[in-house]
């Protein structure tokens, strides 16, 4: 193969989008079921704060483009994320939506539920996925976003709650960012980090 | 958890970036600033603007130390319920083995990239998305460099929509056309190597057919390599001469998406480099627009901030007060009302009693001692400043004027002044020393006025140099 990219975020489906266009060999594997997986579980809150200016007042494409914080770059104008949701700060949920969508529309060639777990070189890579899978490419692009997380180095700090994975304070509400309002225990002290 | 937490701490060790001043779309966003806005209002939330040292868990909660940012060695221990630590995100690099895993900056968070967004140290390997976070990965990043980088949002359609254009073309157009290339020319190598056996079979012809039979005269039988060579020949001349052909359309081929590819990036980066040099320029105002609002802002804090004198000041007048005047009645004074006076009163008094006197504890004057003002007389201010008074002996007058200098040559105005003695308090039957604390004068006092003073200083004398 010539392109494996992994990693099916906002820049994954984007580079697959013009991969794609120019008629290239290539393949994304995705650790989740769906694109946009990282925004299944971030902000914890699921309200995003990237600006979905949907009224600019114009109608220039690419002026409107311009003023979009979320849309992804392609020939179909129809595709924007501006015509999912008109709330200026969007539940996560909508972007999940947008980028299935996304990868839909333009027959993405993605692999999901499939997280690469070991890469080597002998020439070109060699990429091991958990279901034990091989594949080998000229050309490799990690599109994985920051993954983890990043801890400084306080003593003690392995026994504080993690934003990742902390219960509680986030609500599990599915319905609506708006009613997962973040609640404490009554009259708690927390301090965030 | 503000509707239901007592008290919430958020603790970091830098102050914070509003997005609306650095218009980073990464720092503080106003939609989270309503926890700012109960902290400012005071409903017992805060930031806390510090190093977290250590957490200590025990007895269902935990004991967690901070180093305070602004106060310099100040160390405390807060008691919280809970400890959430949102500290962000990192690249994980785990994934690859040893020998091609990519080398990381900022404290191992991202991985280290070209300008192609490749990475330095495995070739073939690229980046993309909130990956690709710094412009500069060499040197330590500082926070500005790290913010100045609009990559890490999703909105590739601003400033990366062109770049991730020519990256795909670059990633996946010339790399295609690159190997179409290298195929042909393969294959040109091929004919011309057929042409060759072709030349070398004829040149070898007239040896390998023989010569004239001298018995019969008849020449020796055609052997079948020369037929074979003749025909090799023809073919490798047809296909140099199709080779010919083909490297020149190809040329031109090649020459025409090369100048397209290089239309479309130039296109991009031309946009792009403009953007660039936008942000950069904004940046650069910005970064001069929050300098000068950071020197305002602590010049304004300097010029009204109250007049104290730290444990070791104190200390060191004292002790110096104490070996030549003490034990001398004195008293400290502010006016009523008057509560920085107070409390710089009371630092005056510590001074006092750490200099051995017999001190009365700071008392208050009435605002004006002038008797009978009446409506309509000229408006008198109060004097500001630290005024001294004293009875008329040797010791004591000495006391007042050393007290002043020192005050004066730590920065805050103080002198002589009778009209201080208004209130007859002063017999020369007691020596004794009057110390009023009037308000604060306006402008900085204190160690700022020291340094303001030393900067004019300078500034005369750097304009004197220019003018020689
Ligand atoms: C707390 C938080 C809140 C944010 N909120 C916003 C917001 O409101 N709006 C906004 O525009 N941006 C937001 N961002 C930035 C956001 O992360 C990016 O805009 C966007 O997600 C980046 O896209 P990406 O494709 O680079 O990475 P990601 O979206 O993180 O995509 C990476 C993908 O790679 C997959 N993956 C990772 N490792 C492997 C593996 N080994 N094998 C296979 N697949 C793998 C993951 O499952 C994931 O789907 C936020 C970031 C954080 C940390």
């Amino acid at each position: 193969m010539d392109h494996l990219v992994i990693g099916a975020g906002p820049a994954g489906l984007q580079l697959a989008y013009y991969l794609e266009q120019a008629g290239r060999d290539y393949l994304v594997l995705e650790a989740g079921a769906t694109p946009g997986t990282f925004f299944r579980t971030f902000p914890r809150h699921q309200r995003l704060i990237s600006i979905n200016k949907t009224h600019t007042g114009c109608t220039d494409p690419e002026l409107n483009l311009r003023m979009d914080w979320n849309s992804l770059l392609s020939d179909d104008v129809g595709l924007r994320f501006t015509q999912y949701t008109e709330r200026y700060f969007p539940d996560a949920e909508d972007m999940v939506r947008y980028l299935g969508d996304f990868a839909a529309a333009f027959r993405l060639r993605i692999q999901y539920n499939t997280r690469v777990e070991k890469i080597t070189r002998n020439g070109s890579f060699r990429i091991v996925t958990d279901r034990g899978q091989e594949y080998e490419t000229k050309r490799l692009i990690a599109a994985t976003g920051v993954s983890k997380p990043y801890l400084p180095v306080i003593p003690g700090i392995e026994t504080a709650e993690l934003y990742d994975v902390c219960q509680s304070i986030f609500a599990t509400s599915s319905t609506s960012a708006y009613s997962s309002l973040a609640k404490a225990i009554p009259g708690s002290r927390p301090l965030t980090i | 958890m503000i509707t239901t937490a007592s008290v919430i701490h958020v603790a970091g060790p830098g102050s914070i970036r509003h997005a609306w001043k650095s218009h980073f779309v990464g720092d503080l966003r106003a939609v989270n600033n309503s926890f700012l806005d109960t902290y400012q209002l005071k409903s017992q939330n805060a930031l806390v603007d510090g190093n977290i040292e250590r957490i200590e868990r025990g007895n269902g909660g935990y004991l967690v130390t901070v180093s305070f940012a602004r106060v310099s060695e100040v160390q405390k221990s807060l008691r919280y319920d809970r400890v959430i630590v949102c500290t962000g995100f990192r690249f994980d690099a785990s994934i690859f083995d040893e020998q091609c895993r990519p080398e990381l900056v900022i404290r191992d968070r991202f991985p280290a990239k070209t300008s192609q967004w490749e990475s330095i140290n495995v070739p073939d390997l690229y980046f993309a998305g909130t990956l690709i976070i710094s412009t500069s990965q060499i040197a330590p990043m500082t926070a500005r460099d790290f913010t100045s980088d609009i990559a890490s949002f999703i909105s590739l359609s601003h400033s990366l929509a062109p770049a991730s254009v020519s990256k795909a073309m670059d990633i996946a157009g010339r790399n295609h056309w690159h190997s179409l290339r290298h195929a042909y020319f393969v294959w040109l190598l091929i004919c011309t190597a057929v042409v060759a056996l072709g030349v070398v079979l004829e040149e070898i012809k007239p040896r390998v057919m023989g010569a004239i039979d001298p018995v019969t005269g008849f020449r020796a039988p055609r052997p079948i390599i020369s037929v074979i060579a003749r025909r090799i020949a023809t073919v490798g001349w047809i296909l140099i001469v199709v080779g010919v052909i083909g490297e020149g359309a190809f040329e031109a081929l090649v020459a025409g998406a090369d100048s397209h590819l290089q239309e479309i990036t130039d296109g991009a980066l031309g946009t792009a480099i403009t953007q660039v040099g936008i942000l950069e320029k904004q940046a650069e105002g910005l970064r001069k627009e929050a300098e000068d609002e950071r020197s305002a802002r602590v010049e304004l804090e300097a010029s009204v901030s109250w007049r104290r004198l730290t444990k070791q000041q104190k200390f060191a007048i004292g002790t110096k007060l104490a070996t030549e005047y003490a034990p001398e009645l004195t008293s400290v004074w502010y006016t009523t009302g008057d509560a920085e006076g107070s409390s710089f009163a009371a630092d005056i008094a510590e001074i006092l009693s750490d200099g051995k006197m017999w001190v009365v504890p700071p008392l208050t004057l009435p605002i004006s001692n002038e008797e009978s003002a009446k409506t309509g007389d000229p408006i008198k201010r109060w004097p500001t400043g630290v005024k001294l008074a004293s009875t008329k002996d040797v010791a004591s007058r000495s006391l007042a004027k050393v007290l002043a200098k020192e005050l004066n040559d730590r920065g805050f105005d103080s002198g002589m002044d009778a009209i201080i003695n208004a209130p007859g308090l002063l017999t020369d039957k007691q020596p004794s020393v009057m110390i009023v604390v009037c308000p604060r004068p306006q402008g900085p006092q204190g160690e700022a006025k020291l340094r303001a003073e030393a900067k004019k200083k300078q500034q005369a004398t750097t304009s004197q140099d220019d003018h020689h």
